[in-house]
């Protein structure tokens, strides 16, 4: 075991440096940026009304962020920095190198989880800051809707926390995916159907089993009804590590051919 | 080094559906040995490369590297190899450097292994540029250099030299008689071309549709050649006949010439007079040697 971490730490370091010169990093910041622009958008225009259910403006304006988020960006958002997380390696049959060193399979798979968990996991606070900076920015744009209430710092971190734990299932899903099969259609394929397949689910009785609906669910009714579903926080989160682990095994008795 | 053997494999055997790659292949690497490996394309060169890395798995049979079995999961053996299978395994937007640092971390071995292996492959003024703006040659360098990071005793290169030019060829060459003399690396080294490796090569293994044709030495090969007489007489039946008759070997006819097994011009001189005898008209009368090439298609097409 400590022979695993060993290469686990080696393998995270070199995968800091491949990363260099990549959309990676770039992304984790455009992503939630966008959605919360889009937000503001719509805060901007709509004003007051957008925030008619009477629990204030700021609620409204990170529960709504929030659903973009988990519900379009993410799944793609993921899918994307998987797809680009393992095309490193299948672009220029890097595997067959990578695997020949005298260095753990598993902690090669597993550094590779734990990037694309940091880059999502990086996409969380900038969210949080995103929702924020764009509340403030309303407060003087568009004085008198509401935003002049105080800041719910800790309320916006807590649900997006919430929201990255509760994503843990489909980052591992799409890790798998990204490196397991070397073109970058399949990987894309698969992101954009279960995306879409997510919009659909979202409105039946079921969208607490789809992972892909599964943190949208899970934050929503954090916040709208203040309870937690302890269940399917289990799934989102301890599904992503148990399922991740299996992935790494599976992955590291692949043949390299 | 103890061990006699670096490389060993007994019955290693690889089928791809109904396919069987590689057949009950028994290799013998000594250490210090540049060892070609030859074969045509589809031989089963590579796939036995990649059990050898542990990158497939056998169906049968057993790898040992350094003595010790490479069981899956046991990839302690795996320290002392360096290897280039295939295409160089390179990040093209990272500089050359930065690709070996990619490796050397995941090695765990000193900062100044990288300048090291730079400098053996000869790409330090490169090194600061990206790898995909790298020529052929140099990206070949560079999974070289990839290869000598770690604490090698053995490298195993699959076609180091495809897609390079004469001159990119050469340095190859000179590269890898170089790092099996000065850095006393054992070599495993594979190609479809017997004149890339016999110039190098201290050890010979040919395979074929996944059998191991040949194992030895260039000079146990070249003892495997048979000199022989080509010879054009009419008319050609008799002359065929008569041979047969006094006991010639008779060797498939090539080139329009018929063609008989022999030792020395002693024999060129003999036949010479049979022909004559027997009023057969001799026009033509050459000893001749195949080179290691021909003799190398004859293996490899079952002649």
């Amino acid at each position: 075991m400590p022979g695993f971490f060993a290469d686990l730490f080696a393998a995270l370091s070199s995968e800091r440096l491949k990363t260099k010169r990549t959309l990676a990093l770039r992304l984790a910041f455009v992503a939630p940026l966008l959605v919360v622009f889009l937000e503001f958008i719509v805060f901007w225009r709509q004003g007051a009304k957008a925030g008619r259910s009477g629990r204030g403006i700021w609620l409204p304006l990170m529960q709504n962020s929030l659903i973009l988020w988990n519900l379009l960006m993410v799944p793609l958002f993921v899918t994307l920095q998987t797809a680009l997380l393992g095309g490193l390696e299948h672009a220029n049959k890097n595997w067959k190198h990578l695997f020949a060193l005298p260095v753990s399979r598993q902690a090669i798979y597993a550094a590779k989880q734990l990037v694309a968990l940091a880059l999502i996991g990086l996409s969380t606070p900038v969210l949080c800051a995103a929702i924020i900076g764009a509340g403030l920015v309303l407060r003087l744009l568009r004085p008198g809707i509401g935003f002049e209430a105080p800041v719910p710092v800790w309320i916006v971190f807590k649900f997006a926390l919430l929201s990255y734990v509760c994503s843990w299932l489909i980052i591992a899903i799409h890790t798998w995916v990204a490196m397991r099969w070397s073109s970058f259609v399949v990987a894309m394929a698969v992101g954009v159907a279960v995306t879409v397949v997510a919009v659909i689910v979202l409105q039946s009785e079921f969208n607490i089993y789809y992972p892909w609906t599964l943190p949208a669910v899970v934050t929503m009714e954090a916040i709208t009804k203040g309870q937690l579903n302890y269940v399917a926080l289990g799934c989102g989160w301890l599904g992503g590590v148990v399922l991740s682990i299996l992935a790494g095994l599976e992955f590291s008795r692949r043949d390299v051919v | 080094m103890a061990e006699e053997n670096i490389i060993e494999t007994t019955d290693l055997t690889r089928r791809f559906g109904s396919l069987t790659a590689v057949a009950d292949l028994d290799l013998n690497v000594p250490a210090g040995s540049v060892y070609g490996f030859l074969g045509p394309n589809g031989a089963g060169k590579t796939t036995t490369i990649r059990m050898l890395l542990g990158l497939i798995r056998p169906d049968a049979g057993e790898v040992r590297l350094f003595g010790e079995p490479i069981a899956r999961g046991g990839r302690k053996a795996l320290r002392r190899v360096g290897a280039l299978v295939e295409t160089p395994s390179i990040y093209p937007h990272l500089t050359g450097r930065e690709n070996l640092e990619v490796t050397r971390r995941l090695l765990r071995v000193p900062a100044n292994r990288v300048d090291r292996a730079l400098e053996i492959v000869g790409l330090e003024d490169a090194a600061g540029r990206r790898a995909g703006e790298y020529s052929q040659g140099m990206r070949q360098r560079l999974g070289l250099a990839l290869a000598l990071l770690g604490e090698v005793d053995l490298l195993v290169l699959d076609e180091p030299t495809n897609g390079l030019d004469p001159a990119g060829i050469r340095e190859m060459r000179d590269l890898i008689r170089r790092l099996a003399s000065e850095f006393r690396i054992t070599v495993f080294l594979s190609s479809h071309l017997l004149s890339e490796v016999e110039q190098v090569a201290t050890c010979l293994g040919i395979i074929n549709q996944g059998r191991l044709l040949f194992q030895g030495s260039p000079g146990a090969l070249k003892a495997r050649l048979t000199r022989y007489l080509a010879v054009a007489a009419e008319p050609r039946g008799a002359a065929e006949r008569l041979m047969a008759d006094a006991g010639w070997r008779l060797l498939p006819a090539d080139n329009g010439y018929l063609r008989v097994a022999a030792g020395n011009a002693g024999d060129a001189a003999k036949l010479n007079a049979q022909l004559n005898q027997a009023g057969i008209q001799v026009s033509h009368l050459c000893l001749e040697q195949p080179s290691l090439e021909e003799l190398f298609l004859n293996i490899t097409q079952g002649v």
